[in-house]
């Protein structure tokens, strides 16, 4: 049988040497083709031999943070209207509270509540963004909200703000659960919320946020157009800006959803701050009235 | 003179004139030899060819299970596919949603309908592709969605017959056009708007005019980026590596699963939502024999799940968990861990750079062989987290696509 086959072996090897070079050539190409067809008809056999199916879907698109009023009220429910140089300073019960020569007391600050609601954010950053036509320097303090009236001290200012609720909830607000948020409280209701001093995080000390300026010194008017570089964002190759219309940018970095916690469940949250508008003692003329514009800012960072 | 049985050696021409014949009788022998050989060869040769062309046309035949090929007279039969696949009707009638939208999904058709017990369907018949429709279930999904792909096979058999399902997941993003105005030597772009074929404005139901965008695929960096500067949009273009990314982390996002759990439980730490996980997004299952012309459903269900803690915690001991776990993390006796639970796992160790957007950080992998301790799984799910936020804010849609195939 061996010697049958080697001896085919020869006879083929002999019949291969005795072909012509051209003869040769065509042979073998002819074998490589055969060879190369019976491998790609596999392959592409393969192909068609399946059947697919297919659906599609829509992504909804994060609806991360939202601001509003106080209790998560409508947005239009947060007012900040005219302050009045004329107020006297009293205390809880109406009266005033005199200074050391017994004098009357303007009041120097004006507290406003406003909200933050989120779902899945763990660290989100508060900006200010303001005018400065007016003397004002804000301040912007955690804040926790009560149901009954805090405790009045005599001959001290309120340390709280009142709320009363309009009923007109925000739109689109994740679903809360938990006794902190009051949501069984309803239209007509009065809150009350007072300055968070246990809170410690996002740089702030006792509540209050000290954040940074970005195009500041103080807080009461912006950098020299030059070396403001925020200018050029803002008005690019226009130069007669009035200079107390230039804003000032003012961010607090670092805010948690859950102070002290982290949001590793992506749960939602609320919170509420404080934005006290402040002046120094005098300095407000109401025959000089001016009116200011501020931009209050969230935006997450996690 | 050769008969003679006294030959003469001495008459030597005689003699060498018989050699001589002798020989070439020897030679003619072995002529004829050789061409009996040879025509012996060309015979076994012209054989062997005409049965190599007759296997390879035989073999051919049966791998590209055309139907229409059926030869008589070469006593050629193709072997058709064994089954059809179908998605069922849902109760709403027309329910295929976004199927227009996208160019892709232009060789996928309805399917020809089919009422099977009395139940109606849609089959793949003159086309290979189908369009599956949706049962119930939100039309937009965010961390938390999951559904039930609506995925049957009609045998055409009565044997049983193995099939091979591969499920995909392939991401989009609805980018704005912009049209470039040239002012002198300058380009702005604007927006675009939608118009019709008369260049007029087409208006929403407000009489507002309506933002154009265009559907792209996500692949590669540079191909996004090249698709997003044709349409003008170099916000996008720019931002090409974290559309890359949301895409990829989409694909690690979306788990698939072969059975329901158990969602009945009185308590929330007994429930999970599903069984059999297919990490390699790939499996065999069988039809059963004498199933011809009946629907048989393939069970394929998907989850974005929503949190981390679903995934990767291996029971409620540590309180962590927010939500409802996956799959069962009871331990059956005789067993060390769960194994579903432990293949989920798995697929978090072999795909984090799919699944976490701080995968590189270190001591990450340290955090991810222990999950259940509070530090360990903060730092996971910031990045489970950060990577649903990122697919939130850049994919618009997914497809997601099934092949089956006999599984041989």
């Amino acid at each position: 049988m061996m010697k049958g086959g080697r001896l085919c072996m020869n006879r083929i090897i002999e019949k291969f040497k005795g072909l012509t070079k051209a003869k040769k050539v065509q042979l073998i190409i002819a074998l490589i083709l055969t060879a190369v067809f019976i491998t790609t008809i596999p392959v592409l056999a393969w192909f068609s031999y399946q059947r697919r199916a297919a659906e599609m879907y829509k992504v909804k698109y994060p609806n991360s943070l939202q601001l509003s009023a106080a209790h998560r009220e409508d947005s239009t429910c947060f007012e900040i209207n005219g302050i009045n140089a004329e107020n006297v300073m009293v205390d809880g019960n109406g009266e005033k509270i005199l200074d050391g020569s017994g004098n009357e007391q303007k009041v120097t600050h004006k507290d406003y509540v406003f909200n933050v609601t989120g779902e899945a954010v763990d660290k989100f950053i508060i900006q200010l963004a303001y005018t400065t036509n007016n003397p004002f320097t804000y301040k912007v303090y955690a804040a926790k909200e009560l149901t009954t009236k805090p405790e009045i001290v005599a001959g001290q200012e309120i340390d709280y703000v009142e709320y009363t609720l309009s009923g007109e909830g925000a739109d689109n607000m994740p679903t809360l659960s938990g006794t902190d948020y009051h949501m069984d409280a309803t239209a007509g209701t009065t809150l009350y919320y007072q300055i968070d001093t246990t809170v410690t995080e996002g740089g702030s000390t006792h509540g209050l946020y000290t954040g940074r300026y970005l195009n500041s010194t103080n807080g009461t008017e912006a950098d020299d157009d030059d070396t403001d570089m925020y200018y050029e964002l803002a008005y690019d190759e226009y130069t007669n800006t009035h200079h107390d219309a230039k804003p000032v940018y003012w961010q607090a970095t670092n805010v948690s959803a859950f102070p002290g916690a982290s949001n590793a469940n992506k749960e939602a949250f609320s919170r509420h701050f404080i934005l006290r508008v402040e002046w120094p003692a005098g300095t407000l003329d109401n025959t000089a009235k001016e009116t200011d514009i501020i931009y209050i800012s969230v935006k997450a960072t996690n | 003179m050769m008969n003679d049985k006294n030959m003469n050696f001495t008459d030597i021409p005689g003699a060498a004139e018989a050699a001589s014949l002798a020989v070439e009788q020897k030679r003619r022998e072995i002529r004829e030899e050789y061409n009996r050989r040879k025509i012996k060869l060309i015979k076994f040769g012209g054989m062997a060819l005409l049965t190599s062309i007759i296997m390879i046309f035989a073999t051919r035949s049966w791998f590209t299970m055309s139907r229409e090929v059926e030869g008589t007279g070469a006593n050629m039969t193709a072997e058709e596919m064994p089954f059809y696949i179908a998605t069922r009707d849902g109760t709403a009638g027309s329910d295929i949603r976004y199927g227009d939208l996208i160019t892709e999904l232009t060789d996928y058709k309805t399917g020809d309908y089919i009422s099977i017990a009395s139940t109606d369907y849609h089959k793949t018949g003159s086309s290979e592709k189908l369009l599956l429709r949706y049962t119930t279930g939100e039309s937009e999904v965010g961390p938390g969605g999951n559904g039930s792909l609506n995925l049957y096979v009609i045998p055409n058999v009565d044997r049983k017959i193995d099939v091979k399902v591969t499920v995909n997941v392939t991401p989009y993003a609805e980018l704005t056009k912009y049209d470039e105005v040239i002012n002198g030597d300058e380009a702005t772009y604007v927006v675009a708007y939608k118009k019709d074929e008369y260049g007029a404005y087409i208006l929403d139901d407000e009489g507002n005019q309506i933002v154009d965008t265009e559907m792209v695929e996500i692949k590669t960096q540079s191909d996004f980026a090249a698709k997003a500067g044709t349409i003008h949009n170099s916000i996008a273009a720019s931002d090409a590596a974290n559309y890359v990314a949301a895409a990829e982390y989409l694909r690690g996002h979306i788990l698939f699963f072969g059975g329901t759990g158990n969602m009945s439980a009185t308590s929330d730490d007994d429930k999970y939502y599903y069984t059999t996980p297919y990490t390699a997004r790939q499996f065999t299952t069988t039809i059963a024999a004498n199933n011809k012309d009946n629907a048989v459903q393939v069970p394929i269900y998907w989850m974005w799940t929503n949190t981390l803690g679903q995934i990767a915690l291996k029971d409620n001991s540590s309180s962590l968990l927010n939500g409802i776990s996956l799959v069962s993390d009871i331990v059956p006796s005789g067993k060390s861990e769960n194994e579903e639970k432990a293949a989920l796992l798995r697929y978090l160790s072999v795909n984090k750079e799919s699944v976490f957007t701080n995968s590189t950080e270190d001591g990450f992998e340290a955090a991810l062989a222990v999950p259940e301790t509070p530090a360990n799984f903060r730092l996971l799910s910031e990045g489970y987290n950060s990577a649903d936020h990122l697919i939130g804010t850049r994919i618009a849609y997914f497809i997601i696509d099934i092949t089956v195939e006999p599984a041989d």
